[in-house]
């Protein structure tokens, strides 16, 4: 019985994986084209006239415990470790949310910032 | 507290004070060598990141003399003895030993940049309580852990992507009931690999529970333990005392650990077992292995060719890595 029920949940385990390759793919390729190309910040919401009315920021909040498990994960290395904390470089983060999906503490959270126009 | 000033120049700097770098320290110093060893935390061996159970051969592999108190607690295993460290405790007395030898250890300091190996030395810029500071250095040995970011200032490659990352966290729980207290267990599950939940006793009622899961499912790992420690049989009562969380890389090793003027040891060069997490004894001999080639070296300069013999002396701990990969695609345990 105990075998089936492994067997069931590695099937939904695969499905879920290969989901979740897929959706990092996709915003990987969003993050470094839009990274590439126009140099901004990657996750935009556009309005109706085309210009952008809010985006996504990454950002340090205060249960991070500085173990630094997202510093080697970053993709363009905007992590930097810190004393007991880290800092995210916005220059170059891609709002990918790599750092987030790892991170066991919520330590960093993916922000959406509405621009006020 | 007392203000350091930075020396220009060093023979050997050692990035990260934990058990590879403070292995490396002892050996170097041991000879007389000068050595600066940092690290980014503002107190060396906190905060606690690991599991902190590996074999008791750990002592006579770095070098220092076993007390009591860097023990928490002997577990009696059929093949081997295993000892669960103190190793906030460990860490901190050994980096005050290694500094009575003459080493120079400075907290709260890290790495910005790297510079070409130039006449047989590498520049290194270091961030010091918010100054900035260059020396020169003839061997670098990078053992940040699992971060690495030292070593991408180096140009070699250490990033990791979500896959080759596992995400742990463990509650340390006091005053429980415990059906083995003289036994860990490790129990697997199949789903994305690695997931799995650990108890580790460190006292009569005293264990590590803990969880380490695939890199993508990190934020997923506080409700998934809370689960297992309701259901769990092994553990019964108690209460939190300390939540400890860390990851570690589950890709196979560096190929490449070295380059001009650079030795990678420990984590930050992925010598960590990928089934299992355990990393410490790994550490240990890494740093130890990356002493004795500059010793070996006897003052000649520390070119990729010439440290080409570390990667040799490491060739068991890599065989012994590669399997425990094997092991975890192939879905034994």
């Amino acid at each position: 019985m105990n075998d089936k029920k492994e067997n069931q949940t590695s099937i939904q385990g695969e499905n879920e994986k290969r989901l979740i390759n897929r959706k990092i793919f996709l915003r990987i390729a969003a993050g470094i084209s839009a990274g590439l190309f126009a140099a901004r910040p990657v996750f935009q919401v556009y309005g109706r006239d085309k210009t952008p009315t809010a985006e996504a920021k990454v950002s340090v909040t205060g249960s991070c415990l500085g173990c630094t498990g997202c510093v080697a994960i970053c993709p363009v290395s905007a992590i930097a470790p810190a004393p007991g904390t880290i800092t995210i470089n916005q220059q170059k983060c891609l709002s990918c949310g790599y750092c987030a999906a790892l991170c066991p503490v919520q330590g960093v959270r993916i922000n959406r910032i509405d621009h006020n126009e | 507290m007392k203000q350091f000033t930075l020396p220009d120049e060093v023979e050997v700097l050692i990035v990260g004070a934990g058990p590879a770098g403070l292995t490396a320290a002892n050996v170097l110093s041991a000879k007389g060598k000068q050595i600066l060893l940092i690290d980014i935390r503002k107190q060396i061996g906190h905060p606690l990141r690991c599991g902190e159970l590996t074999f008791q051969d750990i002592f006579p592999i770095m070098g220092f003399q076993n007390r009591e108190k860097w023990v928490r607690w002997n577990l009696s295993d059929d093949s081997e003895d295993m000892v669960v460290l103190n190793r906030p405790v460990m860490e901190n007395d050994m980096a005050r030993e290694v500094a009575e030898k003459g080493v120079l250890v400075i907290q709260s300091t890290s790495v910005t940049a790297i510079g070409e190996f130039k006449d047989g030395k590498r520049e290194i810029t270091l961030q010091s309580n918010g100054k900035q500071q260059r020396l020169n250095a003839r061997l670098t040995i990078i053992a940040d852990g699992v971060s690495s970011a030292t070593a991408q200032l180096a140009r070699i490659e250490t990033r990791l992507t979500l896959d080759e990352i596992a995400s742990c966290m463990a509650y340390r729980i006091t005053g429980a009931q415990l059906k083995y207290p003289y036994r860990f267990s490790f129990q697997h599950f199949m789903e994305i690999r690695p997931f799995y939940f650990w108890v580790i006793p460190s006292g009569k009622d005293e264990a590590n529970v803990g969880i380490c899961v695939h890199g993508s499912r990190g934020h997923a790992a506080a409700a998934l333990l809370d689960q297992y420690i309701k259901k769990s049989s092994a553990i019964d009562g108690g209460t939190i005392t300390d939540t400890i969380v860390g990851s570690f890389p589950s890709a196979p090793p560096l190929e490449k650990p070295y380059r001009d003027g650079i030795m990678v040891a420990g984590t930050a060069a992925r010598l960590i077992s990928a089934d299992t997490g355990d990393g410490i004894i790994q550490a240990a001999l890494s740093g130890r292995a990356a002493a004795e080639v500059y010793l070996s070296l006897a003052g000649e300069a520390t070119t990729e060719v010439k440290l080409s013999i570390y990667r040799k002396k490491l060739n068991y701990i890599y065989q012994q890595l590669y399997e425990s990969l094997d092991r975890r695609m192939s879905g034994e345990r």
